[in-house]
Formats: C-alpha cells, sequence, structure tokens
C-alpha cells in the first residue's frame, strides 16, 4: 500500500495562536484514517491546508506528490471533500447542481448521470432532486456534497466530521460506502467527534490536541501502548483530557 | 426556579426594541471598528468598546448630516408647492423659462414667509398631500424590497422570538415598535420635511414636537402594513414569489423616491404634477398618511386633527397585530420552497440543456431565478440614468447631436452596469465558495469567466444604445464608427478592470455580507471610469491609441494582482510573498510623467519669481527635470522593494549577475551590439522609407518644427546628455528592469516583449513609434538573454547615438 496523502511538520500559526503544531502523519491507499480531537484542535484547518484553501505556515501536505496548496489546481482532480456545514446556492436544484459540479469535473452529462444514479438511490434522494438546494435539511445537503464529492472517482476521500446530522440509515450508508471505497483503494482521510463509529470504522487514528498531534496509530497498538484496557473513548481522554499543555505523544505510538 | 410567567407586555416590547437598536448600532458601526488581521483567531478584546463609542460619535454625526441634508431638500419641496398654489390662484404669477411655474431662487430656507396667502392655502395642502403620498408609496415600497433582508428568507427570525415566553399578540406589538422606531431610513426623511412644513405653517414651539408625534405616526402605518406583509404574503407566496415581490418593491420605490427627489431637486415643478393635484378631490387629504398635513397651514383645530390621527393610529396597530395573531393562529408560517410537492426521479440529469456549460450556466440560471438579484444588477442602474435623464433631457439631446457624446453616454451605462455587477462576481458567490474551491480548476480562471460574462453583458446595453443614437445621429459614418470602437473597446477593458478589482476589494471572511466590499475600490473603479473620458473626447487618433494600451495594461497588472492573491483569499493571516510585478511598472512610469512636470513646474515658478519674462523650457531645463524625476523614481522603486523584502531583488532588476546565466561580460557586449544593431537598421530603414515619400517628409519636417529647436552648441550639448547618458539609464529602469520583469513573471516572452515595447513606444511622440517600438523588442531580447541591466542600456544607447547621428546629417 503506497502513501497517497503526506503531511510533514505542517504548522499554521495566526499571530500568537498555533492552530496547527508540527503536524506529521501519512496516509496509504486504502486505508482509513480518522482524525480525532477536542473543539478548536486543529482538525478542520488541517483539512483546509489539505484542501489548499489555507497557505502553511511552514511544512507542507502532499497528495499524489502534488503540494497541496501550490499545486491545488491538479490536486482537485484526486480529492473529494464533503465540508462540515455544505452551503449550496439558492435557485439550484439539486440536480443541477449535480450536472453543475459533474461539468466543472469535465464529465458529459451522461458520464455524470451514470456515476450519480447510483449514489441517488442508495442515499434514497431521487425525490428531492428536483426541489431547489436551498430547502434541504442539513441530512440531505450533506448526502447531496457526499455524491458531488464521488462524482469523479477520486482516489483521496476527504470528510469533515461526515456523519454529523445524517439520520442511522443515512450513517449506515455513508459506512458502507466508505467500507467500499478503501476496499477498492480510495484513501479516506476524515475527522470526527464520534468515537463509536471511528472504533468501528476506521483502521488508524489520530488524536490531536491544541493543535499537535497527541496520538497516532491503529487503536490496537494504542491500547497496549498506553495499557488503557478500555473502548477508544478510554484511549482519547487519556491522551486528549488532560488540561496541561503536553503536546509529546505517547513513545512509540508514531507510525 | 422557574418563574411562573414571563415578562411583561411592556417589559416584552422595550427589551425587544432595545435588542434591535443595539443590532442596528453594531451592523451600522462595523466599517468603524477595526480588525487587525493577524489576530483573527483571538478577536477584538480590550479595545473594541473603545472604538464602539467612537463609532457612536460618528454615528450620531452622519446622522445629523442626513437629516440637515434632508431638511434643505424639504425646504425647497415647500417652495416649490408653494409657488405652485399661487400659480394656481393667480395665473400672471408664472414663468420665467419653458415651464409653466417657475420659483424665485433668491428665497432662503429658513424664511417662513414661504406660506402662500390665504386663498389657496387649500391648494398648498392639496399639492402638499399629493406630493407626500408619493414619499410614502417609496417607503412602503422599499419596506417591503430588496433592502428587506427577512423577507427573502425561507426562516422567519421572528419563529426565534416565538419560543419565548411570550403571547404573539405582545411578540407583534414589541415587531410594530421595533419596526416603527428603528427605521432610520423613514425617520431622516419625515422628520424634517413635517418639520420643515411646520415651521413655515407657524407652528412656533410646537414644530419640533409636533414633527417627531406625527413621525412616529407614519412610521407606525408602515410598520403595520410591512408586519401584515410579512406575515400574509409567506402564506400565499412561496420562497421565489416573495423574492418577486421584493424586485417589484425595489423597483416601485426607486420610481417613486426618484419623482420625489426630481420634485425636489428639478428646476420647476413640473406640469403632470400641477394637473394632477388641481384634480384631486378635497376628501384626498383625509387619506390616513395625508392626515398630518393639516398642520401645514395655520389655522387648523388641533384637537380634533389630533384625535383623528390618534385613533388612525391606534386602529392600525390593533388592526395589524390582530391580523397577524390571527393569521399565524394555526402555527407560525414559514415560506414553503418553491416546488414543493413536485416529485419524481431527476430526468434531465442527462439531456444536454443549453448552450452553456460550467459556471456561466450557473450564473445564468440564478440571474434569470433570482429576480430581486437581475433587477438590483441589470434594471437599477438604468433606472438610475433614466431619472438623470428625465431630470435634464438636455442630456439625451447633447448625446444624439454629437458621437462623441454618444460613445460617452453609452460607456457610462455600461460602466454602471458594470459597478453593479461585476464587481460582485467574487461576493455573490458567498458561502458557497467551497464548491468551487472542490473543482480541477485555478479560482481565477473561474473568475476570470465569469468577468468575460458580465463584458458581454455590458457590451450589450453598450451596442443598443450605441445603435439608438446611430439611428439618430447626423455625425459622418466614419466617425460615429469611430467614437463607438472606442466606447466598446473601452466597456470590454474595463469589465475586467472593474472585476478584477471587485476581488481585491472583497473580503469573504466578513460575516456581514453588507460589508464584503470596500468601498474604496468603488470609488477607485468611478475614478477610472471617468478617466477614459480623455480617449473618447480627444480629437488625435494617438492620445486614444495610448488611452487603449495604457488601460489593458492597467487590466492586466490588476489581474495578474488578483492571480496573486486567489489562492490565500480564505486566509486572514497569509498573504502572497513580494514580487515584482506589473503594477509597479505602472505606477514608475506614472510617477515619472509627474515629478517631471513637476520639475518644469517649479522651474517655471522660480523663474516667474526672479522676474525674469515668460518661461520657456530649454533643454538644460528639460534635463534637469528628467534626470531629477528619474533619480526620485528609481530611489522611491527601489526603496519600496527593498521594504518589501523583494527576494533576489539585484538579479531580478538586472543590477546583479544571475548566477545560473553564466554570461561571461564579453557575450554580454555582443549580444548588446547585436540587438542595437538591429534597431538601429530599423530605423536607418525607416528613416529612409519617410524620406522617400514626399507626404510623410512634409509631416516630419512639421513635427521637428514643433519639438524644441536646438538654439546653440551648449544646446546639443545638452541635449546628447540626455539621449546618451541619461534616457538610456533611467527608461531602461522603468521599462525594463520592473515593467517587463513584472509582465514576464506571467507571460511568455514574446507577449511580454511586445507589451512592454508597446508601453515604451507610446510614451514617445508618434513619429518616432515604429523604431522605438524595435528599440523596446531589441532591448527586451537583450535583457532577456544577459539577464543584466547593462545590456539594454547599451542598446539603448547605440540607438539614441544613431539618431544624433542621422539629425546631424540631414541637418
Amino acid at each position: 500500500m503506497s502513501t497517497i496523502l503526506d503531511i510533514q511538520a505542517l504548522t499554521k500559526i495566526y499571530g500568537d495562536f498555533r492552530a496547527v503544531d508540527d503536524l506529521t502523519l501519512a496516509v496509504a491507499s486504502g486505508e482509513i484514517f480518522a482524525l480525532l480531537g477536542p473543539n478548536g484542535a486543529g482538525k478542520t484547518t488541517t483539512i483546509r491546508m489539505l484542501m489548499g484553501i489555507l497557505a502553511p505556515t511552514s511544512g507542507h501536505a502532499r497528495i499524489a506528490n502534488l503540494d497541496c496548496f501550490r499545486e491545488r489546481a491538479k490536486v482537485m482532480l484526486h480529492v473529494g471533500y464533503l465540508p462540515d456545514e455544505p452551503v449550496f446556492y439558492d435557485y439550484l436544484r439539486g440536480s443541477e447542481l449535480l450536472r453543475f459540479v459533474g461539468e466543472m469535473h469535465l464529465l458529459t452529462a451522461g458520464e455524470t448521470k451514470l456515476r450519480a444514479q447510483p449514489l441517488i438511490e442508495k442515499f434514497q434522494l431521487d425525490d428531492d432532486l428536483e426541489e431547489f438546494a436551498v430547502n434541504y435539511s442539513k441530512g440531505m445537503k450533506k448526502k447531496l456534497a457526499l455524491i458531488c464529492a464521488l462524482l469523479h472517482a477520486p482516489r483521496v476521500l476527504i470528510l469533515d466530521e461526515p456523519t454529523n446530522g445524517l439520520d442511522p440509515f443515512a450513517t449506515r450508508a455513508l459506512h458502507e460506502l466508505v467500507r467500499e471505497q478503501a476496499s477498492s483503494g480510495v484513501a479516506v482521510f476524515y475527522s470526527t467527534h464520534l468515537l463509536d463509529q471511528a472504533e468501528r470504522l476506521c483502521h488508524r487514528v489520530g488524536i490531536v490536541r491544541a493543535g499537535a498531534l497527541a496520538a497516532l496509530g491503529p487503536i490496537d497498538e494504542l491500547r497496549a501502548n498506553l495499557s488503557v484496557k478500555g473502548s477508544l473513548e478510554d484511549i482519547f481522554f487519556q491522551v486528549a483530557g488532560k488540561r496541561d499543555s503536553d503536546g509529546i505523544p505517547p513513545s512509540g505510538a508514531a507510525l | 426556579m422557574t418563574s411562573e410567567r414571563g415578562p411583561s407586555a411592556r417589559r416584552t416590547i422595550y427589551l425587544l426594541c432595545r435588542l434591535a437598536g443595539r443590532r442596528m448600532l453594531n451592523r451600522a458601526s462595523l466599517p468603524f471598528l477595526r480588525r487587525r488581521r493577524g489576530n483573527a483567531a483571538q478577536g477584538p478584546k480590550r479595545g473594541a468598546t473603545r472604538s464602539k463609542n467612537r463609532a457612536s460619535v460618528l454615528l450620531l454625526f452622519a446622522f445629523a448630516v442626513f437629516l440637515i441634508q434632508s431638511g434643505i431638500f424639504a425646504g425647497n419641496v415647500i417652495e416649490k408647492m408653494v409657488a405652485l398654489a399661487q400659480g394656481v390662484d393667480s395665473r400672471t404669477t408664472v414663468t420665467r423659462g419653458p415651464r409653466t411655474y417657475t420659483i424665485r431662487s433668491e428665497e432662503r430656507f429658513l424664511e417662513p414667509r414661504r406660506l402662500p396667502p390665504e386663498s389657496c392655502r387649500d391648494e398648498y395642502r392639496r399639492a402638499l398631500s399629493l406630493f407626500f403620498t408619493l414619499l410614502f408609496t417609496a417607503l412602503l415600497a422599499f419596506a417591503l424590497s430588496g433592502s428587506n433582508r427577512e423577507f427573502g428568507q425561507v426562516e422567519w427570525s421572528l419563529e426565534w422570538l416565538f419560543t419565548q415566553p411570550i403571547s404573539s399578540a405582545t411578540l407583534f406589538f414589541a415587531k410594530l415598535a421595533e419596526y416603527t422606531f428603528a427605521s432610520p431610513f423613514c425617520w431622516v426623511t419625515c422628520l424634517p420635511f413635517f418639520a420643515m412644513t411646520y415651521a413655515s405653517g407657524e407652528a412656533g414651539i410646537h414644530t419640533i414636537p409636533l414633527a417627531v408625534a406625527m413621525t412616529i405616526y407614519i412610521a407606525l402605518l408602515i410598520a403595520a402594513i410591512r408586519l401584515v406583509a410579512e406575515a400574509a404574503l409567506r402564506r400565499v407566496f412561496t420562497l421565489g414569489g416573495l423574492k418577486n415581490v421584493q424586485a417589484l418593491g425595489t423597483v416601485l420605490g426607486i420610481l417613486c423616491f426618484y419623482t420625489v427627489l426630481y420634485l425636489g431637486l428639478g428646476t420647476s415643478a413640473p406640469k403632470w404634477f400641477g394637473h394632477a393635484f388641481q384634480s384631486l378631490p378635497a376628501a384626498f387629504e383625509l387619506l390616513p398618511w395625508n392626515l398630518p398635513l393639516a398642520f401645514a397651514t395655520p389655522g387648523a383645530s388641533a384637537a380634533p386633527v389630533i384625535a383623528w390621527i390618534a385613533a388612525a393610529g391606534i386602529l392600525a396597530a390593533c388592526a395589524s397585530v390582530a391580523t397577524c395573531a390571527f393569521l399565524v393562529r394555526g402555527g407560525l408560517i414559514t415560506a414553503s420552497g418553491s416546488f414543493q410537492g413536485r416529485r419524481g426521479v431527476a430526468s434531465d440529469l442527462g439531456a444536454r440543456r443549453g448552450y452553456f456549460r460550467g459556471i456561466i450556466a450557473k450564473e445564468l440560471l440564478m440571474l434569470l431565478r433570482d429576480r430581486n438579484l437581475f433587477v438590483q444588477l441589470f434594471v437599477v442602474p438604468v433606472l438610475v440614468m433614466g431619472f438623470q435623464v428625465v431630470i435634464r433631457p438636455e442630456v439625451l439631446e447633447g448625446a444624439a447631436s454629437d458621437h462623441r457624446n454618444a460613445a460617452m453616454f453609452a460607456f457610462g451605462i455600461g460602466a454602471y452596469v458594470l459597478m453593479a455587477g461585476a464587481f460582485s462576481i467574487l461576493t455573490v458567490e458567498g458561502r458557497g465558495l467551497w464548491l468551487l474551491y472542490s473543482f480541477p480548476r485555478r479560482l481565477s480562471d473561474l473568475l476570470l469567466e465569469k468577468a468575460a460574462l458580465w463584458s458581454t453583458f455590458s457590451a450589450l446595453y453598450v451596442v443598443a444604445l450605441l445603435a439608438w443614437f446611430a439611428a439618430r445621429s447626423h455625425d459622418s459614418r466614419g466617425a460615429f464608427i469611430a467614437s463607438a470602437i472606442m466606447a466598446l473597446s473601452g466597456i470590454l477593458i474595463y469589465a475586467f478592470i472593474a472585476a478584477g478589482l471587485g476581488i481585491l476589494g472583497a473580503e469573504p471572511l466578513s460575516t456581514e455580507p453588507r460589508k464584503r466590499l470596500k468601498p474604496a475600490y468603488v470609488y477607485l473603479y468611478m475614478f477610472l471610469a471617468s478617466m477614459f473620458s480623455f480617449g473618447i473626447y480627444s480629437e488625435d487618433w494617438w492620445p486614444k491609441l495610448v488611452l487603449v494600451i495604457l488601460c489593458a495594461l492597467l487590466a492586466f497588472a490588476i489581474w495578474q494582482k488578483v492571480r496573486d492573491q486567489i489562492p490565500y483569499l480564505l486566509d486572514p493571516t497569509a498573504s502572497p510573498p513580494p514580487m515584482i510585478s506589473t503594477s509597479d511598472g505602472l505606477i514608475l512610469g506614472l510617477m515619472f510623467f509627474v515629478v517631471h512636470g513637476l520639475c518644469i513646474m517649479l522651474m517655471a515658478m522660480i523663474a516667474d519669481a526672479r522676474g525674469s519674462t515668460r518661461f520657456q523650457p530649454q533643454w538644460e531645463h528639460v534635463i534637469v527635470a528628467y534626470v531629477a524625476a528619474g533619480l526620485v523614481t528609481a530611489t522611491a522603486s527601489l526603496a519600496n522593494f527593498l521594504r518589501r523584502k523583494v527576494p533576489h531583488l539585484g538579479v531580478q532588476l538586472g543590477l546583479q549577475r544571475d548566477p545560473r546565466n553564466s554570461s561571461s561580460s564579453l557575450r554580454v557586449v555582443m549580444v548588446s551590439l547585436a540587438s542595437g544593431a538591429l534597431a538601429v537598421a530599423v530605423l536607418v530603414g525607416y528613416v529612409y522609407i519617410l524620406d522617400s515619400m514626399p507626404f510623410f517628409k512634409d509631416q516630419i519636417d512639421e513635427r521637428k518644427m514643433e519639438l524644441m529647436p536646438f538654439k546653440s552648441l551648449t544646446d546639443v550639448q545638452w541635449y546628447a546628455l540626455l539621449a546618451v547618458v541619461a534616457a538610456p539609464i533611467f527608461e531602461e529602469y522603468i521599462f525594463r528592469a520592473v515593467l517587463f520583469r513584472g509582465l514576464r513573471r506571467t507571460l511568455p516572452f514574446g507577449l511580454a516583449a511586445l507589451a512592454s515595447a508597446a508601453i515604451f513606444a507610446i510614451c514617445h511622440p508618434p513619429i518616432s513609434a515604429v523604431p522605438v517600438f524595435c528599440v523596446g523588442l531589441a532591448t527586451a531580447f537583450c535583457f532577456e538573454r544577459t539577464g543584466l541591466l547593462i545590456g539594454p542600456i547599451l542598446v539603448h544607447t547605440f540607438y539614441n547615438v544613431s539618431v544624433l547621428f542621422l539629425d546631424t546629417l540631414n541637418i
């Protein structure tokens, strides 16, 4: 399995505030990686740096050996992105949005339909595609954004809090989709709060606190290294629950 | 321990009004609160309260200024109404000028003797009633127009208030109070109007309290209607329908308000107004919103009128609250989606519809569906310009008579449309910008496509107007076509200038949607657009060409900056690395000309102060000014580059040898001489061709007479010094080291060389344009090859020496 997403010493500083501090991790093709952390830990900032929206202060992020910031347009060929709160334009129906996204990824209308149709059925959006996207509920917007992200068959999926706002059907459908994509070689990188879902789904986990990586590795390994017998939740609270500013990852947990 | 009841009705109303007031104050004071970019994550802390107090003072000041302006306007209106009324009474008092009634302009607005004589007071009040009805309609329309943000949204902000432990009737009363007191536009227009009316109606010390009371009454009426409209229309219309209502409100409001402005600002009240108010019945004054005008003339018995007004106000308030409470008795209404109940599988995913794809298709769809936006971007500019034409019809006549006026008028409307539309191509994306970031295309390319779309739109306006003027024009075809081409090329270039400035001035991170564009950029654009009139109105073809080339370069420089800054658009702290840009070259060129002119002016002033005869710049003055300008420009630019910490400055400017480009000194000299020889060859050929054509030879001789003659040997020496030493150094610095460098950063060599040579050529007299252009190309080639500035300097010196040589040969 080759590394397709590579983050090296990534740092983002706003004035005096270190949003992301010397982050280093790698995700291989076919791997599901979850980035966990409390609010304000820098997860969304990291994802925005992966999307080329923010420029890193130092260090770099690479996807498919292309720099995420400097070669953003080329990187987007390989990346599918699902934001935390997708906001769509007014006055466009779901179907029109899908066609728009397909055109922007240089797919013909036929190809767009071919790729979108099974996903629409899986997420049960058939009835709502003629409605204006601005009227969708939060869950429906996320589903639509997910379909948009998958249209061009990306090699990397970047999901920001993907199941936040999805009902149980959609959550299960999303999990199945993620496993499917991973088994077909897509690298999945997602940030979440929902520890039990992460535990069931992901191969590896990274826990960030105050911008820095506090733990990294498969859950079993973390459990062994931290001598924690319990669930991911216990690991999380052990690593990220401290109040002090200690940011050194536990020994042997780095990969 | 939870309380048994919610707050009392009075307290609720007070709290909600205070909340609305605080929100309004915060929103209006946002431009005065400075947010330092570095601390975006931490937000304003201690400095915030201090600047908020400062902001309130400034706001009060601005409000006071508006009130005074409005009062002056009201005074004008009253004068006109009085004259109208008197015109009806005694027809002999009419009229200088082409219109029926005229105004005595010597009257100052504070004079209370504006009251008409007893006999025509009824007419005066009726005229005022008609005027005020127009104003009332405008205020009402604006209350439901695009400026009412709650109207066009899916959710109703009232929904949140309904979660409070208050009855719906109380809530609606509170909303009514908020709309009455927190509507600054209504207050700024009505309060001074009533105050001036009552002051001239001899109300004495009762003027101000009465004016305030009546303004409250009018604001209450508008608030009542607005509240019912917001509740009822939501039930009737879908979201799209509400936006249509908003669009209608905008258009109606603008039309009425401009009529009001016309009545106040025009030279005299128009005929239709005079006929209209004469045909009104007396009962017109009894309409609820016209009741306050009973106090416009003295002698109205106060008590019954006030009783009527109070009754009307209370009735309106209760009726609107009752209606609203009735409407929400079955649950709160939210606007339904536009296509409720239309279900089924999406059928058009696979169908190929329309000729437009991608972002253009999306823009067109949105513009066609969002009527409110459409009206604001396409209709409002026409209305605004139309108002100007109505108030001064001679503008249209002037435009139809002279082709240059026609071109300027068409360009003006096009520029106005651009200001509305092209400026907002980034801000209109709003919070959906993340979707554009996920596409495998550069954001600047997508925005460039949108700018091209807007250039098409504005060009359509220009072409339509030009066609209309062409049908009515009596000028020669050729002249009209020349002006038309000028206007059209101008608008195409300015579309990109407007779009670029709009992007540079946008702040997508700002949460307040209205503050997303910095007004300074709009003013800059307006200034630049007005500069284009130089080109349209100049007689000669050469200044036109110069202006078009300069504007095109300006558009390119702006978009180069846009491309630099776009990757850092959503990043509050990072900014692009410092580099030499085309804009630096442009600014330097401009600075050079300005300083040169200033030096000459300075020398003229010194000469005048010394008492000598009328100053004629001699060659030594020219060279001193030239060198001074060159030194100032060069030092200023170097200081700027050093301050910005441009990396590898010496190598970039050609002052240091580039370690990667290892060409020996001998090679540098050889390349320079070769390029110089090429340029000189072109020069010789050019002069030979011109000499052999008698027509051109006369032209040359004419131009030579215009230029400064050589009166003595010292003149020649000065000129030689200028040509051989000063000019090459400074010109090469500006045009090659900075301008060519800036262009080369984003353009391939051929285009960069052509562009910098073109700019170089237009800075010289037109007669020498062709050889100078070739020199520009040669020096650019030399600079590219050698990487040192000395190369182009040698080429330029070589060329100038050759020119001198040829000149002396001819002499």
